[in-house]
């Protein structure tokens, strides 16, 4: 279960004020609002990526930010997927060896089974050894959301997942990223614009601006 | 997959850069490792090279230029001087044996040298095949000399007036090989051996079967058979503490210059130490280059790919793990310019020492272990230091800046 508590989360010189937020296990929600309203910042905070001013965010019965910095890691490494908008893989490495790199960063062994099965998941079967830099953008977000869920996650967060892919790719992701929470029965959190995302989701927050001063 | 494959990964996306890196450091590598090398096995060589001579008597002049012609027999003879005055010179209870010996012929470029049968004891040689010679124009080869001239026992040979390749020919006379030595190491295998009296029979026309000292009194030998002049002695102490004495007291003979070849040829290491102590300064200067490229090319690297090492941290990755990206990517930079320094090193080691090889000087191409050890420790920590700033840069790359950017 992930909760978030009374977030306050710095941004230059406004305090920008999260709604407390609730979701079961292996339920999902959408962060909708304006462009600068404060999604992607939410996203990192429940992440343990960025730091917030005041407030709480607990993965099961772990206070995130009560963690050392390295605990964190580790923790993020092994229970927090993350999707981000412009993929971020690593041009060098092959597919394989991207989603390979999710359970080296968590420390954990390697799982070619595991890599083998989410890629065939994600249509992605024959693409194993070929490089990051050389897929198209459908296929680099799919590799995103399969290194994601690499390590079995209990929580995916998802930055504007389908906002660089053109219409009929970001349709297919939808379906993909919906069909895969429900089958690994990860919790889904999706901050983005796209209507069709936020409709096929449990429920929607809206996100409004909630800037006070500093 | 491991952290090593996507270092090793990374260094490939920037191959130009990292392979000029290696190219630097393993010159500078090589350079060293060859110095180093060189330093410890030329004296070797040389000390090999010289048996059991302890001193050179001959005609007044450089010391050094007398062990390099009549000890070392790398340069050409430099003259003469009076057999009685050195045969008396030499008469001292700290010389355990003493030995004359003269040069100026040679055979296909080995040198002949005239000689006792007593310079065996001198260069602690022994006969593998044969006899020694009992008159003149009989040879004993060195090992070495026998298996470059293809001599064998009952070989026979013309010799050439001169040190070098081109000289006349003694077309009228000849040497018969009667013994081959067992190898030494030292400089007697590259020798062809024969008597005194041979000197005056190519020379002088003396007829060799005149062996009697009344025979050949007169016809350049004295009333006791010796020659009136040799190129030099060679002389063993029975006691270590002659070496301090007894070159210093013939030295003052208005004529004579007696040597220490050890000691010439320390004088010698003092006078080149400057030029291996540049080599040395080049090769250190290639390494610091190295490391100044490598920290370069790794802070470069590092801002190019601030966002994966901050998505490296998003994954899970500890500051350390993410900071292993920067060292190791290093340390592979170096394991590969060592590994290249080693092949560059033997290459340049061969090639010296194919060349020293012509003076009977004999080297290894390959470093010692503690030689490899210090440089492997010295580019490993040059790497570590080249690191250093690139490591603190992938440290500080978070997630947050980077991802929301």
């Amino acid at each position: 279960m992930l909760i978030t508590r009374n977030l306050a989360i710095e941004r230059g010189d406004d305090l920008i004020r999260s709604p407390d937020l609730t979701l079961q296990a292996g339920g999902s929600l959408a962060l909708c609002g304006p462009s600068g309203v404060g999604k992607t910042s939410l996203l990192l905070v429940i992440a343990g990526i960025l730091r917030p001013k005041t407030g709480e965010v607990r993965l099961g019965e772990q206070s995130l930010w009560s963690l050392s910095d390295e605990k964190r890691a580790r923790l993020r490494g092994r229970s927090i997927g993350y999707v981000f908008a412009s993929f971020h893989l690593i041009d060098a490495l092959s597919v394989m060896e991207n989603l390979q790199l999710a359970r080296v960063c968590a420390g954990l062994p390697s799982d070619l089974q595991r890599a083998r099965y989410l890629l065939g998941h994600m249509g992605l079967a024959d693409l194993s050894e070929r490089r990051a830099d050389r897929l198209s953008q459908g296929q680099m977000q799919r590799v995103a959301l399969a290194r994601a869920l690499m390590n079995k996650p209990e929580v995916l967060l998802c930055d504007e997942p389908t906002a660089a892919l053109d219409d009929q790719s970001a349709k297919s992701l939808i379906d993909l990223l919906i069909r895969s929470a429900r089958e690994e029965g990860v919790s889904l959190v999706v901050a983005t614009h796209d209507q069709r995302m936020a409709a096929s989701l449990d429920k929607t927050v809206l996100l409004t601006s909630g800037r006070v001063a500093a | 997959m491991n952290l090593w494959t996507l270092s090793f990964k990374y260094l490939m996306r920037r191959w130009g850069s990292a392979a000029l890196t290696i190219l630097v450091g393993a010159l500078g590598l090589a350079l060293l490792s060859t110095v180093m090398t060189m330093a410890d096995d030329i004296p070797a060589a040389v000390k090999k090279s010289l048996g059991g001579a302890d001193m050179v008597v001959g005609p007044k002049g450089s010391e050094l230029d007398l062990v390099m012609c009549c000890a070392l027999h790398i340069t050409a003879a430099r003259g003469l001087v009076p057999y009685h005055r050195v045969a008396e010179a030499v008469k001292n209870p700290f010389i355990k044996v003493s030995v004359p010996v003269a040069l100026g012929d040679s055979y296909n470029g080995t040198r002949i040298l005239w000689t006792r049968p007593e310079i065996l004891e001198i260069y602690g040689a022994q006969l593998d095949q044969g006899r020694m010679w009992s008159g003149a124009m009989e040879a004993v080869v060195g090992s070495e000399a026998a298996r470059e001239q293809g001599l064998k026992l009952g070989s026979v040979l013309i010799s050439t007036h001169g040190l070098d390749l081109g000289g006349d020919l003694h077309q009228t006379t000849t040497y018969r090989v009667v013994g081959l030595l067992k190898p030494t190491g030292s400089v007697i295998d590259r020798l062809i051996l024969s008597d005194l009296k041979s000197i005056q029979v190519v020379h002088a026309g003396l007829d060799p079967d005149e062996k009697g000292p009344d025979q050949i009194a007169g016809k350049g030998y004295d009333k006791s058979g010796n020659p009136l002049a040799v190129s030099a002695f060679l002389a063993r102490f029975s006691s270590p503490i002659a070496a301090a004495i007894v070159p210093r007291q013939i030295s003052q003979d208005a004529e004579l210059t007696a040597a220490n070849p050890l000691l010439e040829m320390a004088r010698l290491s003092a006078l080149v130490r400057p030029i291996f102590n540049m080599v040395m300064v080049f090769g250190v200067v290639f390494g610091i280059v190295a490391g100044l490229m490598a920290a370069i090319g790794l802070m470069s690297a590092m801002n190019n790919r601030v966002k994966d090492l901050a998505l490296l941290r998003i994954l899970g990755a500890s500051r350390s793990l993410v900071a292993r990206v920067a060292v190791q990517e290093a340390v592979i930079l170096v394991h590969l310019a060592f590994l290249l320094s080693l092949v560059l090193a033997i290459a340049l080691a061969t090639l010296i020492g194919s060349r020293l090889a012509t003076y009977g000087l004999l080297i290894t191409p390959f470093a010692s272990f503690q030689t490899l050890a210090i440089l492997y420790s010295g580019a490993l920590l040059a790497g570590l230091i080249a690191s250093v700033a690139p490591v603190v840069r992938a440290i500080a790359a978070d997630g947050e800046g980077v991802l929301k950017a």
